[in-house]
């Protein structure tokens, strides 16, 4: 077993439970953490005593996307109007934005089950990691969400894949939040579980999967994710592709500097309350549910 | 008839000749031109006397693509964008003009319903090699030499090269932007034929009368059948892939590969510019004067 760092990797009922480790970051991701997670997809498929893989997150939270202080290329020293960090040309910015360390259809693609499950935060790029799951079990505190397209970042088609076309575009455009019970309405997860029951639900349909023969199971995943492939996901994702690279270099001055001035003045949670402030009370926030007298 | 300014419209022999008409600039593309061009192709989609179109070029050259002749706001050093402007602006323009102006043009040629004939003699390089390849059935002289030597500045190919020549092919040709004589055309299937200089024309309306035998409606499916299958086939999927990527390239200009350049058209105008560009790659493996030498 290898010596991870910022995962954990622990085998038990005939899978594999990976979790995101970094609870005082809500499990952000950051580029060694992509690495760890997709050595540990790799060793979980070799091992021929794990049927199926859960992933989930530490603490509270599945986990809050990326990193925005270690991935995000966001520079105090960006250069307006041009929209791009002082001192580098397009090509390195292309070049820099091309690098596809999330690989999400290294999850996809597996050869064996995985299953998503998420309590909390799933946010940006840690909302993708759990759309990209075979299976995808949610805690009923569980929040989706895309808040990065409102500083200039950009959606999954597989939003569009799981939730429809007009429910994909409401979330997609706007980053609103999504509790468990809309995401179990629009397609996003399986079901909707206490949280304290979420990891139990999780391995027992681990256990159920491990009764059938690994070759079926094997095919069986392929019939699904091969066939969306071919009716067209793969084209659609490598579009996907192309347009977070534009998304991420198409920043507009009286949009994005504002923000930028904030977090790096005033720190992060200044930024994220002058880009999220607008948009609350969020529709189906936490706390919005509270105020619709639904707790 | 309409009044056109830089292309001449004739009908003839069943069909009409469009020509590219602005030999004083090798027939260079500008937006006057291919706005006529569109014009020209609607004109003759209603004229039921029209069954086929034949598009060449004056002078004895096809054309040498977009016109890069004139005054381009400087670069802005190392961000590779013009000064004062912003990649967003930059991009949005880029993305709407290649859909709006080179996809959204290719795709009406692509799916007219009548039969366009290119008919290549001398240069035909750039984005006039995709206005050639796109036409339904190519024929060239012996002198066309195909070429995308835009793409050592900082600009795109077009997938139309792929489907046509296929992947290596294409891939050799579209990396370095080396020229191809009609006979390398021939081989590798961008064109149907190749006939001498002086039959070019007379070649192209032999086979529009031979369409003309066929009832209009048989020519309209079976064009469908081969543009549409190959559009379901995922060339439409293709070419809007290539629109993305097209404003990408052209964007992501690197000090050390274009700056020389910039400077040398501020300096010298196009030709110091395609003296600078070019030099490097002579003498050409497939060009004109490579195989004199021969």
């Amino acid at each position: 077993m290898s010596d991870y760092k910022e995962i954990l990797y622990q085998k038990q009922r005939r899978g594999v439970l990976i979790t995101l480790n970094r609870p005082e970051a809500l499990n952000a991701i950051t580029r060694s953490m992509l690495k760890e997670f997709h050595q540990a997809l790799d060793e979980a498929e070799a091992d021929p005593e794990i049927r199926v893989i859960v992933l989930t997150g530490a603490g509270r939270g599945f986990c809050s996307g990326f990193d925005q202080r270690t991935t995000s290329g966001r520079r105090r020293d960006m250069q307006w109007p041009q929209g791009m960090p002082t001192d580098m040309s397009t090509a390195d910015l292309l070049n820099y934005w091309r690098k596809d360390d999330a690989r999400l259809l290294h999850i996809f693609e597996l050869t064996k089950p995985v299953i998503g499950a998420v309590r909390g935060w799933a946010m940006g790029g840690g909302c993708w990691l759990a759309l990209f799951t075979h299976i995808t079990i949610a805690a009923d505190d569980a929040v989706f969400a895309q808040p990065e397209v409102r500083h200039g970042s950009n959606t999954t088609f597989m939003w569009t894949l799981l939730a429809g076309f007009k429910n994909a575009i409401r979330y997609g455009i706007t980053g609103d939040h999504i509790d468990a019970g809309e995401a179990l309405r629009i397609g996003l997860v399986n079901k909707v579980v206490p949280v304290d029951q979420l990891l139990e639900e999780c391995f027992s349909i681990v256990e159920r999967i491990a009764h059938v023969p690994p070759e079926t199971v094997k095919i069986n995943l392929a019939i699904s994710t091969m066939g969306l492939n071919m009716m067209g996901l793969r084209d659609a994702l490598a579009l996907d592709f192309e347009m977070s690279v534009a998304a991420h270099m198409m920043l507009r001055e009286e949009f994005r500097r504002p923000l930028d001035e904030a977090r790096f003045n005033q720190g992060t949670k200044a930024y994220l309350q002058l880009r999220d402030g607008p948009f609350q009370p969020e529709p189906f926030g936490p706390r919005s549910k509270k105020q619709r007298g639904l707790e | 008839m309409s009044n056109y300014k830089t292309i001449l419209y004739e009908k003839q022999r069943h069909g009409v000749l469009i020509t590219l008409n602005r030999p004083n600039a090798l027939n260079a593309m500008n937006q006057d031109l291919l706005g006529e061009v569109d014009h020209a192709l609607a004109e003759a989609e209603t004229d039921p006397e029209i069954r086929a179109v034949v598009l060449t070029g004056a002078g004895g050259t096809f054309s040498v693509g977009e016109d890069i002749s004139g005054d381009e706001p400087a670069t802005a050093w190392p961000y590779g964008i013009p000064q004062g402007s912003s990649l967003v602006y930059e991009y949005n323009r880029f993305r709407d003009a290649d859909r709006r102006d080179i996809l959204g043009r290719q795709l009406y040629r692509w799916e007219y319903p009548k039969p366009i004939i290119g008919a290549v003699s001398g240069w035909c390089l750039g984005a006039a090699s995709w206005l050639a390849l796109t036409c339904h059935v190519t024929i060239a002289a012996d002198d066309a030499v195909f070429g995308q030597p835009q793409v050592r500045h900082g600009a795109n190919t077009d997938f139309i090269w792929v489907a046509l020549a296929g992947f290596k092919n294409a891939l050799r040709y579209s990396l370095t932007g080396d020229h191809v004589d009609a006979k390398e055309a021939l081989r590798m299937g961008l064109v149907n034929q190749v006939v001498p200089k002086d039959k070019l024309l007379e070649e192209c309306f032999a086979f529009v009368e031979r369409v003309a035998h066929v009832p209009p409606e048989t020519v309209k499916i079976n064009l469908a059948i081969a543009t549409s299958g190959m559009e379901m086939m995922g060339l439409r999927k293709a070419w809007t892939l290539n629109a993305e990527l097209a404003a990408m390239a052209q964007l992501s200009k690197r000090q050390e590969f274009n700056k020389h350049l910039e400077d040398a058209k501020k300096k010298g105008g196009v030709e110091a510019f395609l003296e600078a560009r070019d030099k490097p790659f002579q003498p050409e493996p497939f060009g004109p004067k490579a195989k004199k030498r021969k």
